[in-house]
């Protein structure tokens, strides 16, 4: 069986900036109002590295910080696991624009923050961590993909994992071909049963079948849910936010899906 | 850690296709390295390129997925037998208890580089029959492969830039030591493409001329191609008809918390790695017989890795990098150096430096000039990346 707790929780989307916001839309006590998600640079970045960072990497670590702070861990003393459809997306966009002029001629920063593990390097970076941060994609099952892998990390190694999810829209043409809306940053502090401060516990069992994504009560937040990868974590937010025993089916890779049943502490 | 089977490998990279032919240009000193020959590729230096990815027959019911990138990954399946032993060790778990968790960096972007060249003048669109989900998501390889090999267990691809295929080994040991799947595909498959030859070109990090990684005379990376995989089982659940090939016996991991692209000076996060490394494999450092240097051929990674090795393993084991062959492979480079180590165990076989005209005199950790040929019990593969991102991977005989 893999079961861990839940010891903290942070979201930064479209119409909420804290886990806070989120639950009070999530159990109905505060009417959602869709607006732009609000990125800001985490302060625990350096000045160069806030000019520097991406609308993703702010994304990342904004819901990496509060999920922390909640937690009352350290940063630097966690292992974590980021998850992304497609990591830096923009910069990846400004470099394939880059590379149709006739003599193209790349930015060298650009290139070393298109990487996928640019959000875990600058997390990594702002707490002179040397953690192992993972980096992982599921495409349109990032979430629920990098959520498994933390679990499997919690249970084998007996030890808490901080597990971030974030994905925004590509800039055009990209985004035509593959949409998404929106922004969306999710992070969760994993811990062993039984921890001290667990908002929740949680099983995690393979299951026959489910739902491309699991549905959410919420109707604009399960629209939400629909158009960006990292929102579809909404369906297991939404038990934690409401306090209620509860067991959501989520996919981690097409045709493949996991039970995670919440017991809320 | 509990050590787990390796009962099914393949490689192929410009050293060749197959474990087969890699070892035998592994045994002759001979690299795969050429001048680029890519007409679209439009950069002046050394590739190692895999021949026949143009002409590959790709499975037509999965002709969404064509891209150069799956196709390197099909042809690495179709080696050495390897989806054969994935559909035997199927039918025998269940397709769902298989887990595939591969490394790639840069995925299909190859043809999203063609979209982009071909996007309409007037409304910038990309053209039709451009599959992004399918080609450029970096989970397309993962995707593909279960398609594939007919396999529905969880999947993930790791990016972590030139240690994804590495970590990839750790998570899937995980994913079956914490029992949500039985075995797994593992490995990483990276190609060619401007984004990679251009970006390192513009961090002044490419050399032109072949790669000469742990030379005094290093300049930089050739960069390559290659598709790596292995299937991984708890021990002693193969058939008897398959004995295992390998044994990971363990691995370690850390982050620099340093820079994007440039390593901590004194290896710090490397020696966390190897350090970890060893103490999940219950071996000490005089038991390691080999160790293949991520060695790309910069001068400060080989020289904080220099600076790593000899502090963790002293100045007696030999080590390598087999980059001067391969080419810098990039999301593949971990798997790709994991079997280079490994096929030393299988064939008593210690490569030397590939490339190399005289070691940096400044550099304590032993670097082989020439191959030595003998038992090989043990060894350690190294993967860095960019982010700060360390991998070591311990590997064992089988029995």
């Amino acid at each position: 069986m893999t079961e861990f707790a839940i010891t903290g929780i942070g979201v930064v989307g479209p119409g909420f900036g804290s886990w806070d916001d989120c639950a009070r839309v999530l159990r109905g006590e505060q009417p959602y109002e869709a607006a732009d998600a609000a990125i800001v640079a985490p302060p625990i970045l350096s000045p160069r590295e806030r000019r520097r960072a991406s609308p993703t990497v702010r994304l990342a670590l904004g819901a990496a910080t509060q999920a922390v702070e909640q937690a009352g861990r350290q940063a630097g003393d966690l292992p974590a696991v980021f998850g992304s459809c497609h990591g830096e997306g923009k910069v990846t966009h400004s470099l394939l624009d880059a590379l149709t002029a006739p003599e193209p001629v790349l930015s060298p920063t650009q290139f070393h923050n298109s990487v996928h593990n640019t959000a875990a390097g600058y997390w990594a970076i702002a707490h002179s961590s040397q953690s192992p941060c993972d980096s992982i994609s599921g495409g349109d099952y990032s979430f629920a993909g990098a959520l498994l892998i933390g679990a499997a990390q919690v249970v084998c190694e007996k030890r808490a994992v901080l597990v971030v999810a974030y994905d925004a829209a590509m800039p055009e043409p990209m985004n035509a071909k593959r949409p998404m809306t929106g922004a969306f940053g999710v992070a969760l502090v994993l811990d062993q049963c039984g921890a001290k401060g667990a908002i929740c516990e949680v099983q995690c069992v393979q299951a026959p079948t489910g739902a491309q994504w699991a549905a959410v009560s919420h109707s604009e937040l399960n629209t939400l849910a629909a158009e960006n990868p990292s929102a579809r974590s909404l369906a297991l937010l939404e038990p934690i936010s409401r306090r209620e025993p509860r067991a959501v089916v989520l996919g981690c890779a097409p045709g493949a899906f996991h039970e995670w049943t919440v017991t809320p502490c | 850690m509990d050590p787990l089977d390796i009962t099914a490998a393949t490689l192929v990279c410009a050293m060749g296709r197959g474990l087969d032919e890699v070892a035998a240009a592994l045994r002759a000193e001979k690299s795969g390295l050429r001048p680029n020959d890519l007409p679209w590729l439009d950069v002046d230096t050394h590739i190692g390129r895999v021949d026949g990815l143009e002409d590959l027959s790709f499975p037509a019911a999965l002709s969404e997925y064509d891209c150069r990138n799956n196709r390197l990954a099909q042809m690495g399946l179709a080696s050495d037998g390897f989806a054969d032993h994935v559909a035997a060790a199927s039918a025998r778990y269940g397709a769902h208890r298989i887990a595939v968790v591969l490394g790639t960096s840069t995925s299909g972007i190859r043809q999203t580089e063609a979209a982009y060249e071909a996007r309409d003048p007037a409304s910038g669109a990309l053209p039709d029959g451009f599959h992004l989900k399918e080609t450029h998501d970096y989970f397309s390889l993962a995707d593909f492969v279960r398609l594939a090999l007919k396999l529905t267990g969880p999947a993930a691809v790791v990016s972590t830039a030139c240690s994804s295929s590495s970590r990839a080994f750790i998570d899937a040991a995980r994913l079956i030591g914490a029992d949500l799947c039985d075995a797994a595909v593992v490995g990483g498959v990276d190609t060619l493409c401007r984004l990679t030859v251009r970006g390192f070109k513009a961090l002044e990090l490419l050399d032109a001329r072949p790669c000469r990684p742990n030379d005094r005379s290093r300049a930089g990376i050739s960069i390559g191609e290659a598709a790596g995989f292995v299937l991984i089982e708890r021990p002693d659940q193969s058939e008897p008809s398959n004995p295992p090939y390998l044994r990971l016996l363990g691995f370690g991991e850390s982050s620099d918390g340093y820079h994007m692209s440039a390593p901590n000076p004194d290896g710090l996060g490397a020696q966390l790695a190897m350090r970890e490394a060893l103490r999940r494999s219950h071996l000490t450092a005089d038991q390691i017989d080999y160790v293949n240097l991520h060695g790309t051929g910069t001068p400060l990674n080989d020289r904080a890795e220099d600076v790593a090795v000899s502090a963790v393993l002293g100045r007696d084991v030999p080590a390598s990098s087999t980059k001067g062959g391969t080419g810098h492979t990039l999301g593949a480079a971990g798997v790709t150096g994991v079997l280079l180590a490994g096929l030393g165990i299988r064939h008593g076989i210690k490569p030397k430096n590939l490339n190399i005209e005289a070691v940096d005199p400044d550099f304590k950790s032993h670097v082989l000039t020439s191959t030595q040929i003998g038992p090989v019990r043990h060894v350690l593969a190294n993967a860095f990346g960019f982010g700060g991102s360390n991998c070591s991977i311990v590997l064992g005989a089988a029995a």
